[in-house]
């Protein structure tokens, strides 16, 4: 237990030593915080309408002013956040994990079931995200469920595949090889050999892919077609934003910048936490 | 081979230079690019909200179009620019209902068609209207021509348009509106029956000179038109989606007219920039919330009328629309025969009575899914009726639907509650007829099934007598609005600003009509 906290710690220590890094790990961490504690932060109840006080600019009331319907945008940008979180994590881990469980039954199982689960990857990454999602949106509507469930199918392969490749690269490794020699069974060698040399690789996509399912989310929901009204979200405050731009600016600045900072972060974060987890690349940069 | 990388010459002060090059160059047509009614220009541009394609009248899918075909065809008679209803001889120079039947035109004798194709005869006016009731056209638009049988051709330039029955919208919408258009019979046969994105001939004040698709239509002006002279030299028109950028080009000189977002009619009254003026008028469109009668949820007219009860249509209304439009009294606009005074239910909420319904119908946690189309003006109406149906213990659930999905949901069995927003001509039967039994589960969404109006929808449309329509149409409203299936919120509006130098001709609901646009 103690030597996983201290890898911990070897790692937030090398992602706080690159300047990017530091600065990803600070946003990621500043979202984070008003995402899990967004219920004590926003001032006002962020689908509470006040028609009398509609479009606001910001005021020391209001520090974004307000929406159409005299809805605190700050308290719906914070409250954005914890949506943008609840698709994105529970969409990017569960597609990790289902991913990362196909990848290695593929690169360790018969090449029957490699192939077939090739194939799968395959089918479903020959559908557009965004239009299968708009299909999928079409057929059973619009939710968090359903953008939930439209990421985590769409991003499966690409785990998929790179815990497949990585597993075939060590399944012939000495090391895998004398535990076979030993008669570990499958389920040992997969579990406590292979996955903790893959795991940090997937985190690293994990980490990268999470800006772009929030931007996913709020794409949807910019269309309309994300959560449903009046919860909050990023996308929604973008959308009514664009349409009111000649009234007001703020609702775009309040959709626009948590998703601009939300990549940025995330990006930073996932590229120091490549170079800290694969030092290799980091000589080469 | 050895590539050697050399650093690129762009230093701190190249930098800067070139930054401040492209801001002047970004900032220049601001300043000078004012391109609407420059000095000596005789260009009126004006904005589109769609791209005119088709050139067809049989096959035109709406205002963009139309408003096109009115400036380089002629009709026998025309709309009249002003704030009541009316129309005016175009091609004719004489028409008359000789009886509810029947009615005798003479065509002017000064019209004639682009690319050699002679005058324009009575013929021409027999092939154009019964090319779009003849089942091999395929026409959209052939319920616009009611109940027409045939035009007989009496003389050169003379002729009877034969109804089967009485049809009162002849004068309103077939005549003046987008079956009105007259094509050249040779000119149509000749392009082997269809006209396609090029007129095949024209004979209107402008022809079209150009068009640049998803860019820019040209309109200039035709050479051999004897009628009044039009006012301007070319018009261009640009369509443009979006009522923000129209508003950012008009203001930046671009245009000289357009349709304005009600979100900016406080603004534009208070000042409009370039000297401009703005004006706003009355829409025919009718947007309410509907009720599928069908559906098992919906089976209690009590519940249906505490719904009616609970929504506060001026609160949805200032939230929705910025309190610019008025609260509609049905789906008869005000200026048109039939339009309600009041409705049965007050605009404003009565949340008591609305709770007392709901207490006599027995239901208990009702939860009701509201279906609406992805535009901010429809989600933030939705919101509103969330909000207030909950406070009578209705829980609403909104769906959210892109309009592919949403206009296909006339066959949904499945939908409760629908916020629904449809286009209207001049005359009060384009409204009802989306209401009867027989549109049921195609534009009828709600299901709404009543003999008595589907007999009021058939007969008002015969009848010529404007009082007796009008009282049937109102009877008709009242009819739905009894069901339970509806409450009505508006008409919308329709603001318009132009710049200074143009005197805009418009129909009462704010729709351009270009060949009449003049010069202030």
């Amino acid at each position: 237990m103690s030597k996983s906290r201290s890898e911990l710690g070897q790692i937030l220590h090398g992602v706080s030593r690159d300047p990017l890094g530091l600065m990803g790990l600070i946003i990621v961490g500043t979202i984070l915080f008003c995402a899990i504690f967004a219920a004590w932060i926003v001032p006002y109840d962020p689908v509470g309408m006040n028609i009398k006080d509609r479009l606001q600019g910001p005021s020391a009331a209001h520090l974004l002013g307000t929406d159409q319907l005299g809805r605190d945008t700050f308290s719906r940008v914070i409250m954005g956040g914890q949506v943008a979180l609840k698709v994105a994590l529970p969409a990017v881990f569960g597609a990790m994990a289902i991913g990362l469980t196909l990848g290695m039954i593929a690169g360790y199982g018969p090449k029957w079931l490699d192939n077939l689960l090739m194939l799968f990857f395959d089918t479903i990454r020959s559908f557009p995200t965004v239009m299968f999602a708009l299909a999928v949106v079409a057929l059973i509507g619009p939710s968090l469920q359903t953008v939930v469930f439209v990421v985590m199918a769409t991003s499966i392969p690409t785990y998929g595949r790179v815990a497949r490749t990585q597993t075939l690269t060590l399944r012939n490794s000495e090391f895998i090889l004398a535990e076979r020699a030993m008669g570990a069974s499958m389920k040992r060698i997969l579990g406590v050999h292979m996955l903790p040399n893959i795991i940090g690789v997937l985190a690293v996509l994990a980490a990268m892919d999470i800006p772009t399912v929030i931007a996913l989310e709020a794409g949807l929901s910019f269309l309309g077609l994300g959560v449903k009204p009046p919860t909050p979200s990023w996308g929604a405050l973008l959308k009514d934003g664009y349409s009111l731009i000649r009234q007001t600016p703020w609702l775009v600045v309040g959709g626009g910048l948590p998703i601009i900072l939300a990549t940025l972060g995330f990006t930073f974060l996932g590229e120091s936490l490549r170079d800290v987890v694969d030092p290799k690349l980091r000589k080469q940069r | 081979m050895k590539i050697e990388w050399q650093k690129a010459a762009v230093g701190r002060r190249r930098f800067l230079k070139g930054a401040t090059a492209l801001g002047a160059a970004a900032v220049l047509p601001m300043g000078f690019g004012n391109r609407a009614l420059a000095a000596g220009d005789n260009t009126l541009r004006v904005r589109a909200y769609g791209d005119a394609q088709n050139m067809d009248p049989a096959h035109s899918v709406g205002v963009v179009e139309e408003e096109v075909h009115a400036s380089i065809y002629n009709k026998l008679i025309q709309y009249k620019p002003g704030r009541e209803w009316d129309w005016q001889l175009d091609a004719a120079g004489m028409i008359e209902q000789a009886d509810p039947t029947h009615v005798k035109f003479a065509l002017r004798d000064d019209i004639g068609f682009t690319n050699g194709f002679g005058a324009m005869t009575a013929e021409d006016v027999k092939f154009s209207f019964e090319r779009i009731i003849a089942d091999a056209t395929e026409s959209p638009n052939k319920p616009d021509m009611g109940s027409l049988s045939h035009v007989e051709v009496t003389g050169e330039r003379e002729g009877t348009i034969v109804l089967k029955e009485p049809f009162a919208p002849l004068w309103s919408i077939a005549l003046p509106y987008i079956t009105g258009n007259i094509v050249s019979k040779a000119a149509v046969e000749a392009a082997g029956g269809r006209i396609g994105s090029d007129p095949v001939a024209e004979s209107g004040p402008y022809l079209r000179s150009s068009w640049e698709p998803k860019s820019k239509t040209t309109l200039k002006r035709n050479p051999d038109w004897k009628g009044e002279a039009p006012a301007w030299d070319t018009i261009e028109i640009l369509p443009i989606d979006d009522e923000n950028t129209a508003e950012i080009a008009f203001e930046a000189g671009e245009l000289d007219f357009t349709r304005v977002s009600l979100g900016s009619v406080e603004r534009y009254r208070a000042e409009v920039p370039n000297g401009g003026t703005l004006l706003e008028y009355p829409s025919l469109y009718y947007a309410w919330l509907g009720m599928n009668l069908d559906h098992p949820k919906l089976q209690n007219q009590k519940l249906r009328q505490a719904i009616q009860h609970a929504i506060d249509v001026p609160m949805v209304l200032e939230a929705a629309y910025f309190g610019a439009v008025e609260p509609s009294t049905g789906i008869i606009a005000p200026g048109l025969a039939g339009n309600r005074p009041n409705t049965l239910v007050p605009p404003q909420a009565d949340f008591e009575k609305a709770a007392a319904l709901l207490a006599e119908s027995g239901e208990t946690n009702v939860t009701l899914k509201l279906d609406t189309l992805n535009k901010t003006t429809f989600t933030t109406a939705a919101q509103v009726i969330q909000a207030t149906l909950a406070q009578i213990g209705i829980t609403v659930e909104i769906n959210v639907l892109e309009s592919g999905a949403f206009w296909a949901s006339g066959d949904n069995e499945d939908l409760q509650l629908v916020l629904n927003r449809y286009s209207m001509t001049p005359d009060p039967y384009y409204a009802t007829s989306w209401f009867t039994t027989e549109q049921a589960g195609i534009w009828n969404w709600e299901r709404f099934s009543n003999e008595e109006f589907d007999k009021i929808h058939i007969e008002a449309s015969q009848l010529t007598d404007q009082a007796k329509r009008a009282e049937m149409y109102q009877r008709a409203q009242d009819l739905m609005e009894e069901s339970g299936a509806y409450r009505f919120l508006t008409h919308e509006a329709t603001p318009v600003v132009h710049s200074a130098g143009v005197t805009p001709a418009l129909r009462p609901d704010g729709l351009a009509l270009l060949r009449y646009f003049g010069k202030a």
